[in-house]
């Protein structure tokens, strides 16, 4: 897949945090490094898995894409109806007109309403502040045919946010983002906080929407399994860095990075027949604002050999499609691939 | 699970029975708990699984008179506690403003939360809370603290002095794994990471060590690599000090990995009830099955996910008859909706709440 | 913390009953919500009505009051209260009188001496035309609510010049609340603009902003209005020395608003559905008017009703230490200046009844203000 028919291209995409300084008259300042120089295109109507835990960079990574947060470094370029658009050279006024084609919907439901517009309102707000349509009768028509799609009947129109539910609510912030057909969507941990009944009317409402539309998602999660069932392609996330990005069944079935396979065998599965034990991985997430020299994962990895301390892996390709920063990317892969993820647990009863 | 009232079998440690919570609210009396009943064996976990409105938080506070003011227990409630010194007492009768309870709290029965920042109070340190709660619930007994052993006889004793207290702490932060035991004893909690302020209110927690450790949600917060180092720590502490724990966890992984037996619940009621392997492999109640066939997992990502259709009820919008009907797809017209079925038994330690399973030799059981 | 749950179910299997209730609140806007949650606070609905009569009755004094301001009953001066009477030993009556007056003069003190004669009655009649007062300054009426004939009566009693009490103090309530109101709004709309630049734009505007507030806090009141008080001419009249105390009281009061309107805000912005405003191609001036400032519209109505009280207490201090209003013009100041004396305190108590008026006004502004504060964000229900 050429870069050329990518709806998006990542080049480098650095968020730097400037934390303090040193030195009487500030000479040199500290940086966290949110996001640290990233690559990847995200192709239309694919959903691109983006899994990592805490302090990966992750949800910023979806706010950089958006220009919701400032990019310190790279570049993020959209390709909509044939033009290519470098989001961070938008004017103000031209970046609002821009919002049409690329949305956000949010992890907290409850906050991401405002509770004192009614939900017809609410879904209306894109089409309403960009001036989308001609007539009051437009929108409200595209209002109702996109809260129909997200099974809220024209009475919840009527309603305020606080009526709803968890999974209710994350519907209405779907029809919102979807009004106004955007070609792309980030959806920041979007299921994380609901119910697993709830979650899993959500995720196929999403990938429902996804093929009638040809949308493309750019799904954050910390949750490897929601990611994995969604997801195109998934780029595994550590400390500002993408370790790992493959399609879904290759990432799986055959990875080559040790964080994503200790993060595969962290889930607690529930599987035919027996429970199985997670593996443990010892020692802390770095601290983004003090990372270990060398490789991130260095310090945690069970394969980490003496250049891992002190040589940064490059971003490579060692099979077509599969990308990975690791040094020893080719040997592992053989070695990950066998060790079984699930081990059998011990019987508890005693 | 024959349970008598008034009388605790000795492999139990803590029976409630007919637990049974309302709040008075503004809009009227909401039903939070109707009629639970579950009991905890000595040295065994028992995982309360539910989502939001199931009342599994709201058990374990009454299990520790935790309640708010509007809260009104039910008088035919009965919470079952056997103590250190072996007596028997009923928290349900004890007023939530007493001293008994405030020594039960703590020191017979520990509590962690999902949230470990807001457990701690950001203006002491570590070391500091947990000196508060070591010298208020350990003694100094014949020049020796009663530190590894359970102590069931102490009598007369002395509270532990500033130095002994900081030992003890030390010694716990070490147990739960934090590195640097005595420099993390006087930082503050915002300058531990997630993981290591768990670690930190679980050794807090155990460093009276219960006899009970309810623990509500302890690793949602937390990162699943960070996850699977504290649900290990737990289990290798609960052996070591023959602890029992309640764990509740809306994550049926999680609670597949813990418990012994599980408890399910769904809108104030325990709707499915036993054995781990049994629950979990072989569930009977359709809410149950629906919430775990609803698991996205790695084994089935070619497959469509299977929702459990409808939304949970508000506690206002309480079905009548079983709690679970308007979402049911077993559903038996005129039976579900007006009748709340009986405890059945459907195996050796399992029970569900289901008209699906009545027959003649169940009833009543 | 069964608030956290209140989960409303859309699914149809819900008892008819609950329908209808439910119904309702899905739709119920911010502001019914607001005053359902206000309804069930008894003291707050009781201080809102008192506060309500104090009002009107201020705003109409010519009605509510049988005389005007200035006019002066020879016969009863410093006369004790008159209550009216609906029956004496000569038998019971529909109608409302009070006893006969008659003066005579202490021959030791030459002080006129009011005895009242029970065998005289004079009978109070309702709805009818009385002195001439203009209403609201614009046009005369002479209806009153309650005179007599040929008679005069003093619920209140008189002061030393024989002015009826009562009038007053309704004309002084109605000054009084007025200035405070419209003092009160005026620093509003300075903190409206000072505050939410402040707010919404931070950085230096924010931090120039923030020091000049604490510069204007600092000014001391009293000193400040003993030099006002003698700057104003003498020759102005007693209308304009009003607006110019409403406007200095405007200009000192703005702060304290202008620090709440900023916090509101600094707490609002990040939220995230400001964000989501921001995403759906808002501009600034539609994401202040359509989703800050609505956000704390609440908190604000609370924080001017518990304002209120300062302002007026500061007009009632100022007029009774004499820096504020003058004679003729009538206020709860000017009206306890009168009672500033040991005359006041032995022989004519009450004096002191437009300082109950007073404590009443505070009081009933503070439980109304409790109650907005409470009903006023019904999304403080955390959920989640």
């Amino acid at each position: 897949m050429a870069s050329e028919q990518a709806l998006i291209n990542v080049d480098g995409l650095k968020v730097y945090y400037p934390v303090g300084s040193k030195g009487f008259l500030k000479k040199e300042t500290f940086y966290v490094k949110a996001v640290d120089g990233l690559n990847f295109d995200i192709y239309p109507g694919e959903t691109f898995g983006l899994v990592g835990e805490s302090g990966s960079g992750k949800t910023t990574v979806g706010r950089a894409m958006l220009r919701a947060q400032d990019i310190t470094g790279g570049a993020v370029t959209y390709n909509i109806n044939g033009k290519k658009v470098v989001i961070a050279d938008l004017s103000e006024a031209e970046l609002r007109k821009f919002r049409q084609h690329a949305q956000l919907i949010f992890q907290d439901p409850y906050s991401s309403l405002n509770p004192r517009m009614t939900v017809r309102d609410i879904i209306a707000e894109p089409l309403e502040a960009m001036g989308l349509c001609k007539t009051r009768e437009e929108v409200d028509e595209k209002v109702r045919v996109i809260a129909e799609r997200c099974k809220l009947s024209l009475e919840h129109l009527r309603r305020f946010p606080h009526a709803f539910s968890g999974g209710q609510r994350q519907r209405i912030c779907i029809a919102r983002a979807l009004v106004c057909d955007p070609k792309f969507v980030v959806c920041d941990e979007s299921v994380s906080a609901l119910d697993v009944s709830i979650q899993a009317e959500i995720l196929n409402l999403l990938s429902d929407l996804q093929k009638e539309r040809g949308l493309s998602y750019l799904f954050i999660a910390h949750d490897l399994s929601v990611v994995a069932h969604i997801s195109d392609r998934v780029a595994v996330m550590y400390v500002g860095n993408i370790v790992e990005l493959a399609s879904r069944e290759r990432l799986f079935l055959r990875p080559m990075h040790p964080y994503t396979k200790a993060l595969m065998s962290a889930i607690p599965k529930v599987a035919k027949g027996e429970v199985f034990k997670p593996e443990k991985l010892d020692g802390e997430i770095p601290n983004p604002a003090n990372l270990p020299a060398g490789c991130a994962f260095h310090t945690r990895c069970k394969f980490a050999r003496d250049q891992c301390s002190s040589k940064t892996p490059e971003w490579r390709e060692p099979e077509p499609g599969h990308f990975v920063a690791c040094h020893f990317a080719e040997e592992l892969a053989d070695e990950l691939a066998a060790a079984p993820v699930l081990k059998k647990r011990t019987s508890k009863k005693k | 699970m024959v349970k008598q009232n008034g009388i605790l079998p000795d492999d139990i440690l803590c029976s409630v029975r007919n637990l049974r919570v309302q709040f008075k609210t503004d809009e009227g009396i909401v039903t939070a708990l109707d009629d639970v009943s579950f009991a905890i064996p000595q040295g065994k976990t028992l995982g309360l699984c539910g989502e939001s409105g199931s009342g599994k938080s709201v058990s374990t506070k009454a299990m520790m008179q935790l309640l708010p003011k509007n809260a009104i227990i039910d008088p035919k409630t009965e919470i079952l506690f056997r103590k250190r010194d072996g007596s028997v007492i009923d928290i349900a009768k004890l007023s939530p403003r007493s001293n008994e309870i405030r020594e039960v709290r703590g020191g017979e029965i520990g509590m962690i939360f999902q949230e470990p920042m807001a457990s701690f109070s950001p203006v002491y340190t570590i070391g500091n809370q947990m000196s508060e709660t070591i010298r208020l619930h350990r003694r100094f007994i014949d020049g020796q603290t009663i530190g590894s052993q359970i102590a069931k006889t102490a009598q007369t004793s002395a509270k532990l002095s500033e130095k002994q207290a900081r030992e003890l702490g030390i010694e716990m932060l070490d147990k739960v794994g934090l590195s640097n035991a005595s420099l993390r004893f006087d930082q503050y909690p915002h300058e531990l990471s997630g993981g290591m302020r768990q670690r930190a209110m679980i050794a807090m927690a155990l460093s009276t060590h219960p006899l009970l450790l309810i623990a509500d949600e302890p690793t949602t917060a937390l990162d699943v690599t960070i996850q699977s180092q504290i649900l290990d720590l737990m289990q290798e502490l609960q052996d070591e000090l023959e602890m029992s724990i309640i764990f509740i966890t809306h994550d049926i992984g999680v609670i597949a990995q813990v418990a012994n037996d599980i408890a399910v619940m769904y809108l104030g009621r325990i709707i499915e009830h036993g054995d781990m392997e049994d629950v979990v492999f072989d569930p009977k109640h359709p809410y149950t099955q629906g919430l775990i066939d609803a698991i996205p997992s790695l084994d089935n990502l070619d497959e469509r996910l299977k929702a459990v259709p409808g939304d949970i009820p508000g506690p206002f919008n309480r079905p009548s008859g079983c709690s679970f009907n308007n979402r049911c797809k077993h559903k038996i017209d005129g039976l579900c909706s007006s009748v709340v079925p009986q405890h059945i038994s459907v195996g050796d330690n399992h029970v569900v709440r289901c008209h699906l399973f009545e027959s003649e030799t169940n009833n009543g059981q | 913390m069964a608030h956290q749950d209140i989960q409303e179910n859309q699914d149809i299997q819900s008892s008819d009953t609950q329908v209808e209730k439910n119904l309702k609140y899905y739709t119920a806007s911010q502001w019914q919500l607001v005053w359902w949650r206000f309804r069930r606070h008894r003291m707050a609905m009781f201080g809102g009505c008192v506060l309500l009569i104090m009002v009107v009755m201020g705003a109409f004094p010519g009605f509510f009051g049988p005389y005007n301001g200035t006019t002066r009953d020879a016969d009863y001066v410093l006369g004790p209260p008159q209550m009216m009477k609906f029956w004496d030993a000569n038998g019971a009556s529909f109608r409302p009188f009070i006893h006969g007056i008659t003066t005579s003069r202490d021959p030791v003190t030459l002080r006129k001496i009011a005895t009242t004669d029970p065998d005289v009655r004079h009978y109070v009649h309702f709805f009818v035309a009385g002195e001439e007062y203009s209403v609201l300054g614009l046009f005369k009426s002479k209806l009153r609510l309650f005179s007599l004939n040929g008679a005069k009566i003093h619920l209140f009693g008189t002061d030393d010049l024989g002015r009826d009490l009562y009038s007053r103090t309704l004309i002084g309530t109605g000054t009084s609340i007025s200035i405070g109101v419209i003092g009160v709004i005026l620093s509003f709309i300075l903190a409206l603009i000072i505050g939410g630049i402040a707010g919404y734009f931070g950085g230096l505007i924010d931090q120039f902003i923030q020091r000049t507030t604490e510069i204007v806090r600092v000014v001391p009141v009293i000193p400040l209005f003993m030099g006002l008080a003698a700057a104003f001419p003498k020759d102005w009249s007693n209308i304009q020395v009003y607006f110019a105390i409403t406007i200095v009281l405007g200009l000192i009061g703005w702060p304290t608003l202008a620090r709440r309107i900023r916090g509101h805000l600094l707490s609002q912005k990040n939220e995230d559905y400001v964000l989501a405003a921001k995403l759906a191609g808002a501009k600034p001036a539609r994401i202040i008017s359509k989703h800050l400032l609505p956000s704390f519209t609440s908190y604000i109505i609370v924080d001017l009703v518990i304002t209120f009280p300062y302002a007026i207490l500061s007009e009632t201090a100022l007029s009774f230490i004499g820096l504020g209003l003058r004679a003729p013009s009538v206020s709860w100041g000017i009206l306890l200046q009168d009672a500033q004396n040991i005359r006041a305190i032995e022989q004519a108590p009450w004096l002191f009844i437009p300082a109950l008026f007073v404590i009443v006004a505070v009081l009933a502004f503070t439980f109304l203000g409790d109650g907005l504060r409470d009903a006023a964000d019904p999304y403080t229900v955390s959920e989640g």
